[in-house]
């Protein structure tokens, strides 16, 4: 890292001169901001999990070896799904998966193979969403459509120190069969496990590990946590939201990295997506990190989408940064939503949603 | 795109949004008001559209490009109002639109004060019709304040939220004051907060008071605007702080309201040669309220009957007045109050109970009933009203304050509590020749105490504020007493100027002219009175200047900070306010409405002694 991401720097630019954007983003190394968790008691439980849904019959026997495989190894689904979920749970989404298979085949369409995996904790302990998605489109109908505005209503919105709510979300990087080119994408959402005690550091400032749920710690690296820790003491710092970009090296990936109070605002996560996707990027994965002192940091690691005219991520970082300002504002704009004849841009439609007002 | 930041030679690429603009030719004004006019297919679309032109136009000031906030705001030029809706024109306005509310702040002085108030609504229906009214209460509630604060040097403003369902005020305040602070500090952090096209190209300062719903919110917002790097007003951003912790002055600790409340009661006694333990008198508005608790403290009646949220207290010969002392120390309704100190026709009816037998034998089916009309029912010699709904007495009702004789219930109503009478019952009660001082007049006591709590905080330096004004071990510095007296000496002697003042002209004009009428011209006239000596050069005239400050701000702050020093922290437009103000007021109160010019010429001649 080649300066730090907090304003720290900002604060000793020359008042009046505006940044350009090389200053305004910050280099990273080309590394996953997260360890992947290895989840070490997979293949004993892929063993279980066989024999269970041998046992339930509905797949013929000499299949069962297979799809069982396919599920583990093919999907690329995360270890942690693996490690999160009981072995009914696993099991049901087998036999469901099969059952799409069917369907798709009596419909003669590969295509049609559509997987919606959905498991809402009834005590409360988080969620487990996977279905098929394509890259970089904001998606009107089938599973995905309703999944993130599910998702920031059931647990993001509510989110508060005492009882909130991390999310984690991935892009598979294999696709789902031979014949057809879908993806898929997996969200988790955990209840965050906080330690008890908040410690402030000699200057008064908040120290990162000890509001931080625990799972989180585990697989951050060394890195996150320290440009986390930035983002989170400017948050402290001010009232509204922080917001940064940070290049890749070698590669054209940008991470936007948005912090602020828990609370301030609602629906943001799924405003966020149909932002991005406005100006034709995707997202490999998100996380949303909730922390003990009230909190939110959103991080989300977006690629330009191939074989379209949209300008440059380059470019386009800093628009999505700028207009992820305003969507923080108003992110249920009704100009902004998916279903809104023709396209807006943020900017534009924010500028709309003022309309009745100025009406007076 | 006159708002957008002119940082583009800078970069080598221009934002994406602008070249988005820049593929389309701009057009001017004109060109762009015929493209409307041509391609619209009815009249809605190009309302909606003229409405967006009109809206680009009046911008002044907007945070919508700043790289971070938490909500929307914009100043607008508020030429673009009817002046058939909107008669009198604001001097500014602000509209901020957050997530889960929208508002509006106008103001009708550059040196204005008034409450910020959150309107809640019930359900989806009352929020739909708050949503269209928000302006126009705004307007209305603003342009009320402007007469209540004719004699001090801030102008009349207000402030409106609107939450949508479901959201939480105190973060909706909190965004509110926010993107405000956005478009007053200019801003010094590129990537956070960038400086703003400014076409207003003036420093503007506001001043926001607590309102209903607001309250204990004045601590966050002076805080606030403190960290946000405000450190010249963040003192006198708001009024109504806490006086242990930010240096306010509580009114009710103080009875600043009462106090003035008080000066009609006693200007009426004394006018008329009555002595006050002989009078018997009506209140509305119990001990645990600030009105009624310092109106118990601060008389010495004989007080026969006492309505509030609890229930009815009466005693035709008279409540026992250290029973009542208790009650408003301990800041309790009556439904407290020791029954065994009662006399054998005195009684407490409590809002919960049914089915009570009074002395008279008479039975109340309901309490609640029973205390919703009660102030209809009771007789003395005098009604203060220092607390109750809202238009208690009104058209329907006003008849039921007269016997089957048509002799009136009160000889005299100093209508302590806001709107407590509607403008028609007053009229009409007047004319029954009852003796009725309105709201706007008997109350403005809270007003000037708030104004000089806003004086403080502009003359005070941050160091000095903090060794003054704030509290040392729970205990007020001796300065903070001695500025609260002048502050409460300062009330009585405004209110009694003002007593004096239609009470003489009511009596010149032989009783023609309700007190009411006199007392709304009286406003009027003052402010615009002050609008003209505003822009008049009598300011600029050093001897009366120096000799109308030196009256005009309270003698404590005076000989603390010296007047050279004042006059150089005060900013120019609130020293122009408040000679304005001071002269102003000092000028109609001794000479009265109709003053002639010659009166002003020796007024204006004894200025600078």
């Amino acid at each position: 890292m080649s300066s730090t991401p907090s304003g720290a720097d900002s604060h000793l630019a020359v008042p009046g001169f505006a940044r350009t954007n090389s200053e305004i983003s910050h280099r990273i190394k080309n590394q996953p901001g997260y360890t992947t968790p290895v989840f070490k008691g997979k293949e004993e439980q892929r063993a279980l999990v066989q024999e269970e849904v041998a046992a339930k019959g509905f797949i013929p026997q000499e299949l069962v070896a297979n799809e069982v495989n396919w599920f583990y190894s093919n999907l690329g689904i995360d270890d942690t799904y693996f490690q999160n979920e009981s072995r009914e749970v696993i099991c049901d989404h087998i036999i469901a998966l099969f059952g799409a298979k069917i369907l798709a085949y009596t419909q003669h369409d590969p295509s049609k193979l559509v997987i919606d995996l959905e498991k809402i904790d009834e005590k409360g302990n988080g969620a487990t969403f996977i279905h098929t998605s394509p890259p970089g489109l904001t998606v009107t109908e089938g599973p995905g459509a309703t999944c993130e505005t599910r998702i920031d209503s059931l647990f993001l919105d509510k989110s508060t120190p005492s009882n909130a709510y991390r999310l984690e979300t991935y892009r598979s990087a294999g696709s789902i069969s031979v014949t057809a080119s879908q993806q898929l994408r997996c969200y988790f959402i955990n209840k965050c496990v906080f330690p008890n005690e908040l410690q402030k550091d000699a200057n008064g400032k908040t120290d990162i590990k000890s509001v931080s749920d625990k799972s989180f710690l585990e697989k951050a690296t060394e890195n996150t946590l320290e440009i986390y820790q930035q983002v989170m003491w400017s948050v402290e710092e001010r009232y509204g939201p922080v917001i940064e970009v940070f290049e890749v090296e070698g590669s054209r990936e940008r991470r936007l990295v948005i912090g602020y109070k828990m609370g301030g605002t609602s629906r943001f996560f799924s405003a966020l997506s149909n932002l991005y996707h406005f100006y034709s990027l995707y997202s490999a994965r998100k996380y949303v990190e909730q922390f003990s002192n009230g909190i939110t940091i959103i991080s989300l690691y977006l690629n330009p989408l191939p074989g379209t005219n949209a300008p440059p991520i380059e470019h386009s970082i800093f628009q999505v940064m700028k207009e992820a300002s305003l969507l923080y504002c108003l992110p249920d704009n009704p100009f902004f939503l998916p279903k809104a004849p023709g396209t807006h841009a943020v900017q534009e439609a924010t500028y709309a949603c003022k309309l009745p007002l100025a009406t007076i | 795109m006159i708002h957008y930041p002119s940082n583009g030679a800078q970069e080598l690429m221009p934002t994406l949004s602008y070249q988005r603009l820049q593929t389309i030719q701009p057009l001017t004004d004109e060109e762009l008001y015929d493209k409307i006019r041509r391609t619209v297919p009815n009249k809605h679309e190009l309302q909606v559209l003229e409405s967006f032109l009109i809206f680009n136009k009046h911008v002044l000031k907007t945070n919508f490009y700043q790289p971070t906030k938490v909500a929307l705001s914009f100043r607008f030029a508020p030429e673009f109002l009817p002046e058939v809706e909107y008669p009198k024109k604001p001097f500014g306005m602000f509209m901020v639109v957050g997530n889960e509310f929208r508002g509006f702040h106008i103001r009708f002085r550059d040196v204005a004060r008034g409450g910020i108030r959150i309107v809640m609504s019930r359900n989806r229906e009352t929020y739909s019709i708050n949503q269209r009214q928000l302006f126009d209460e705004n307007y209305g509630l603003a342009s009320t304040q402007s007469l209540k604060n004719k004699d001090i040097p801030e102008g009349g403003a207000k402030g409106t939220i609107l939450p949508s369902i479901g959201a939480t005020p105190r973060l909706c305040f909190e965004k509110y004051v926010d993107a405000m602070i956005d478009l007053l500090i200019p801003g010094k952090t590129p990537g956070i907060k960038e400086t703003l096209v400014d076409l207003y190209g003036q420093p503007e300062l506001l001043f926001f008071g607590p309102d209903e719903g607001t309250a204990d919110m004045m601590d966050w917002a002076a805080l606030h605007a403190r960290a946000r790097g405000a450190e010249n007003w963040w003192k006198s951003f708001t009024t109504g702080k806490s006086a242990q912790t930010l240096g306010g002055v509580p009114h009710d600790t103080y009875g600043m309201t009462s106090l003035s409340i008080r000066q009609y009661v006693l200007g009426i006694y004394k006018q008329l040669g009555l002595r006050e333990k002989d009078i018997t008198k009506v209140q509305t508005g119990g001990p645990d309220g600030d009105l009624g608790s310092n109106e118990i403290l601060l008389s010495s009646d004989k007080t026969v009957a006492i309505i509030d949220g609890s229930g009815v207290l009466a005693d035709p010969a008279g409540l026992n007045r250290e029973e009542l002392i208790r009650l408003a120390k301990l800041r309790v309704p009556v439904s407290n109050f020791d029954k065994s100190k009662l006399s054998k026709d005195g009684y407490l009816v409590k809002v919960e109970e049914q089915d009570v037998k009074l002395p008279s034998g008479e039975i109340v089916l309901d309490g609640t009933d029973f205390r919703n009309g009660a102030h209809l029912r009771f007789k003395a010699d005098l009604f203060v009203p220092c607390g109750g709904r809202p238009e208690a007495v009104n058209i329907s009702n006003m008849q039921a304050l007269f016997d089957s004789e048509g002799k009136p219930h009160f000889k005299y109503i100093v209508e302590g509590a806001n709107l407590f009478l509607t403008q028609q019952a007053r009229l009409f009660l007047e004319k029954r020749k009852i003796i009725v001082f309105k709201d706007s007049s008997t109350n403005k006591g809270g007003v000037t105490s708030s104004s000089l709590e806003v004086l403080a905080g502009l003359a005070l330096s941050t160091q000095e504020y903090v060794d003054l004004m704030i509290f040392k071990d729970g205990k007020p510095s001796e300065f903070y007493q001695s500025y609260v007296k002048d502050i409460q000496q300062k009330i009585s002697e405004n209110a009694a100027a003002e007593f004096q003042c239609i009470w003489r002209e009511h009596s010149r004009l032989q009783g023609v002219k309700p007190r009411t009428t006199i007392s709304d011209e009286l406003s009027s006239t003052l402010n615009n009175l002050q609008a003209e000596l505003e822009s008049s050069d009598l300011f600029d005239d050093l001897p009366s200047r120096y000799g109308v400050m030196k009256k005009a701000i309270p003698k404590t702050l005076v000989d603390k900070i010296g007047l050279e020093t004042l006059l150089k922290r005060l900013p120019e437009t609130y020293q122009r306010a408040l000679f304005s103000s001071w002269v102003a007021s000092r000028f109609i109160y001794k000479y009265g409405v109709n003053a002639s010019s010659v009166d002003f010429f020796h007024f204006a001649r004894d200025l600078a002694k």
